[in-house]
């Protein structure tokens, strides 16, 4: 972890608490994708600073599809993220299609259905094994793990195998997928290759039922914090809200309230914060949470059953407003995509897979709308085209930067909790990288290119 | 099984180089007797390809090791001491040396591993890659079908 000119400069008056110096400050947080600083001051028991900061420079995409033909923008949006790559590519074609007036078949949605939950699983996985368990299990990183839960390790990347192989099968490969085109798909995989995923997937219940067990052994040591927020999220009356559906926002009183996707502005309102090169983003109250802690919680009754039984087991409850408990969301959601991926398979197979459809043609030219949930959260896409297909703006609004807010607000709460209960300087930036990292934040992109010196 | 292993990053200039080479094998279907994987950044991706079927990798990526830019060199991990400091393996934070030694730490099978590299000159964001990148395209390509070609024996075998 980078620290910086961390002092152990704890009182030792009578007053404990009330008289604590604290200086944290986490200077890149590690173990999240991108670069956030944690920053906490408190001197003689008050809270100077205590700030989620996001130091990252933007990184211009809405420039770079100006111009660019409508058969081309998901390919570039795609680079957003290697990670969510596949969200992107999907947010974007439907925003593309709403604006070419293109409905693509019955088929293509389900194969995009299909992909969508590959991409959550595979993220998902990754998430949970090799970024949140270190901190569960009291290690600093993944690698102490190869010493001490090595079958563990390798649990998690048999699952990750999969989750890639889930994706790669229907549009040839997870990160920056190539077959999913304007109006359908560019290849459409055969029954074959379905039957081999659908049996991929049957083969890896033992890991997830281990995996299971690791979480339900682990659970204890999840902190226990709650604030009551808004949490927002697709729903989506054909599945758990994940691919397509209105806007939902569930308020701390229960209600739910549905909007139309090219409403979206009036949900994000954007809004710049001095802490932050991200846009911050508020609704009913002063931040909103997206995520998949947000999605089981607006959408958890259209689970599959075989999720509802692993959410019973580990002792997961709706309404749940711990964000730490989002990892654990997220295994709810991976035994989900591969329960509801099993039923996608058999009903592609009932209906007779065609590997001769086409794309659908558009109709007109215009501005269109589109949404999707990605690992993080709701992804909103908007483009508009002129008359000849060529792309004249958009707008990209990640779910990223619609946590930020919320991070900050419990940061607020959960700080002077821990002062109270007279957490020590190392427990309290530990509990707050927890926190930062329960929302599994993808804040940019970086180079990994090799940098050796020979032996001899 | 033989993989060849595009590692990189396409938003930053030459760093892409080793996705680019994996693109033009797979469009122009040079798969013969390999496999040819899109790793880009996801280091735990590639450490699930160590398994008992594997007998040969091929890793393509950009590498600083002191050439002029667009020159490379095939060498072994073995060969090299990476200089990179990390505290984890994330798609932000990776590392293909250290990766071989996790996967040694697993008790996985280790195949032969070769890796291209590639003296990169350019990896500023939103880049193409470099002329001189550009101007050896073909060579690379050359040198990684023929060293993903060689049978090699295992000195263990009969």
């Amino acid at each position: 972890m980078g620290r910086r000119k961390i002092k152990d400069v704890h009182s030792q008056s009578k007053e404990g608490c009330q008289m604590k110096n604290i200086n944290i400050d986490v200077h890149h947080l590690t173990r999240v994708e991108g670069h956030g600083n944690i920053v906490v001051n408190i001197k003689e028991g008050t809270i100077e600073r205590c700030e989620w900061q996001i130091p990252e420079a933007p990184r211009f995409f809405e420039a770079m599809i100006k111009g660019r033909h409508y058969s081309e923008i998901q390919r570039i949006v795609s680079r957003i993220c290697g990670i969510c790559a596949v969200g992107h590519t999907l947010a974007s074609l439907k925003a593309t299609e709403n604006a070419l007036g293109v409905t693509i078949s019955e088929q293509s949605t389900i194969l995009r259905r299909i992909l969508k939950h590959a991409e959550n699983f595979d993220s998902h996985i990754l998430h949970i094994y090799f970024l949140v368990a270190p901190d569960l299990l009291g290690v600093k990183s993944v690698f102490p793990l190869v010493e001490t839960h090595k079958d563990v390790v390798k649990i998690a990347l048999r699952l990750k195998r999969l989750g890639h192989e889930w994706g790669s099968i229907l549009a040839g490969r997870t990160t920056h997928p190539t077959k999913c085109i304007p109006g359908g798909w560019s290849m459409i995989p055969t029954e074959k290759e379905l039957k081999q995923l659908k049996q991929k997937i049957i083969d890896s219940v033992s890991d997830v039922e281990e995996t299971l067990k690791v979480l339900i052994s682990v659970a204890p040591n999840i902190p226990d914090f709650t604030r009551k927020t808004e949490y927002i999220g697709l729903i989506d009356d054909y599945e758990y809200g994940l691919y397509d559906g209105m806007i939902g926002s569930l308020t701390p009183d229960g209600n739910i309230n549905k909007y139309n996707v090219s409403d979206y502005r009036s949900i994000t309102n954007e809004w710049v914060s001095p802490l932050s090169t991200a846009k911050y983003t508020k609704h009913f109250m002063d931040s909103y949470m997206v995520g998949a802690l947000a999605r089981i919680n607006i959408n958890y009754d259209r689970l599959h059953s075989k999720a509802k039984e692993t959410a019973e087991a580990i002792g997961f409850k709706t309404l749940c407003f711990n964000p730490y408990m989002n990892s654990i969301a997220q295994f709810i959601e991976c035994v989900h995509s591969a329960y509801i991926t099993i039923g996608y398979i058999d009903q592609l197979l009932n209906i007779g897979v065609n590997t001769e459809e086409k794309p659908t043609k558009p109709t007109k030219f215009g501005r269109g709308f589109g949404s999707t949930e990605v690992p993080r959260g709701i992804l909103f896409h908007e483009y508009e085209y002129d008359e000849e297909g060529f792309c004249k703006g958009g707008n990209c609004v990640i779910p990223t930067n619609q946590n930020h807010a919320n991070i900050q607000k419990d940061f607020e709460k959960i700080v002077p909790e821990l002062i109270k209960a007279d957490k020590n300087e190392d427990q309290i930036e530990l509990t707050l990288s927890m926190l930062v990292r329960a929302y599994d934040p993808c804040i940019s992109c970086s180079a990994h290119y090799l940098d050796v010196v020979f032996k001899k | 099984m033989k993989y060849i292993f595009g590692f990189g990053t396409y938003t930053r200039g030459d760093d892409s180089i080793g996705l680019r080479i994996v693109e033009y094998i797979q469009n122009n279907n040079l798969e013969t007797n390999f496999n040819a994987v899109d790793i880009g950044n996801d280091n735990y991706l590639f450490l699930t390809y160590f398994t008992e079927d594997v007998e040969n990798m091929l890793i393509i990526d950009a590498a600083d090791i002191g050439l002029d830019p667009g020159d490379f060199l095939i060498f072994s991990p073995d060969d090299v001491v990476s200089k990179k400091t990390i505290n984890n393996i994330s798609t932000h934070e990776g590392d293909v040396i250290k990766s071989i030694e996790f996967a040694k730490k697993l008790g996985y099978p280790i195949p032969r591993i070769k890796i291209l590299g590639i003296q990169p000159k350019n990896l500023d964001f939103n880049s193409e890659i470099s002329q001189e990148l550009k101007n050896n395209f073909q060579l690379y390509i050359n040198a990684a079908l023929e060293e993903i070609g060689k049978v090699y024996k295992n000195p263990l075998s009969n």
